[in-house]
């Protein structure tokens, strides 16, 4: 039998592991909020809906990034500054990165001897992770910037289509004023 | 002038980098050139030119007037290129995280990290896109740039359109 193959549908903008359906949903509340009048204006609120949804992508990779990096910093920490023996460090972290209570105390316990909290561990994996931080922070800069450029898109559109108001206004003025004046009779004096 | 023997030191280091001498090495380096194609315009084909020409009436229906065919076929057109640069960004994070490293050659795999060290326990996506951003990162930088420039063409045509 012929295998049938479901494709999901490709959106531009969503991964795999995001939810296209709260893509919309968050696309929809910007376009409600921008309330775009024309093809152009949807151009910038779209614009406007990909930098937020990207800026929430690249946050939580960042996150994710740090916890990645906790292992290896308590490993560093414990074998190379707090003298840990290198065996009994390495079953201690992964007994901790499995969220065991009996090494999460542990490693507490050792850290207090050294005037340290869990804090240091943090530090530690910020640092390790600092050029990748540092490269989704520049991504976070352009895509923010990307975000204020939509908005003052639509500014400068609205701004066009005042102006072209304004300019058929006053035509339309003109014109009655003209009809106005044609259709007033010379008065005769004396 | 060089001496005898740093000819001779030239022509043996020469030998050392003249390039990839395996077939897979040769079939890799003839793809050196070959990125993402995005600094190359889209390629004008009956499909391209039929998505040129439904955004470009949705620009005129929806503005009233104000904007007439020939002006809505440029911004349609710089739109799509837009959408071009953002669909390559998507699917670069996709590739990656489906196994491997973009086109291996401009994605820079981001961390050695030390075997010692088990995986933290995250939630299995999260925890996999995190890797693959990672992973990805140097060319989201590049395709970062092509999505700003892309960007500033539209809203260059859009604005000298109506600055005139």
């Amino acid at each position: 039998m012929k295998r049938v193959r479901l494709l999901r549908k490709i959106s531009p903008f969503v991964l795999p592991t995001e939810s296209e359906e709260r893509f919309d949903d968050e696309r929809r509340s910007i376009f409600a909020a921008v309330k775009p009048r024309n093809r152009i204006e949807q151009m910038y609120a779209d614009d406007i809906s990909c930098s937020s949804w990207r800026t929430q992508r690249l946050s939580r990779a960042a996150n994710a990034i740090i916890k990645l990096a906790l292992p290896e910093s308590l490993f560093v920490l414990l074998s190379q500054q707090l003298d840990v023996e290198r065996s009994h460090a390495q079953k201690l972290v992964a007994a901790w990165s499995n969220g065991d209570p009996g090494a999460k105390a542990e490693v507490l316990s050792i850290l207090g001897e050294h005037g340290l909290d869990e804090s240091a561990i943090e530090a530690g994996a910020i640092i390790a992770s600092l050029p990748n931080l540092a490269a989704i922070e520049q991504l976070l800069a352009s895509n923010a910037s990307r975000r204020d450029k939509g908005l003052s898109g639509i500014a400068f559109w609205r701004e066009i289509e005042a102006r072209q108001a304004q300019i058929v206004a006053n035509q339309k003025k003109v014109a009655q004023i003209e009809d106005a004046s044609r259709n007033l009779r010379p008065v005769k004096h004396g | 002038m060089a001496s005898e023997r740093q000819i001779a030191a030239n022509r043996t280091n020469s030998r050392k980098s003249a390039g990839p001498k395996s077939r897979a090495g040769k079939a890799r380096a003839t793809q050196n050139a070959y990125r993402h194609g995005l600094a190359a315009p889209a390629p004008v084909d009956a499909n391209w030119i039929e998505k040129v020409e439904i955004l470009a009436s949705e620009i005129v229906n929806s503005t009233a007037g104000l904007v007439d065919l020939g002006r809505a076929r440029w911004i349609a057109s710089a739109e799509l290129e837009v959408q071009r640069v953002r669909a390559t960004i998507t699917a670069t994070i996709s590739q990656t995280f489906a196994g491997g490293d973009h086109e291996g050659r401009w994605v820079a795999i981001a961390s050695s990290r030390n075997a010692a060290t088990p995986v933290p326990p995250l939630e299995e996506g999260a925890h996999q896109m995190a890797g693959a951003i990672q992973r990805a990162l140097s060319a989201l930088r590049i395709l970062d740039r092509y999505e700003r420039r892309a960007i500033a063409r539209r809203d260059k045509v859009i604005r000298t359109l109506f600055e005139t």
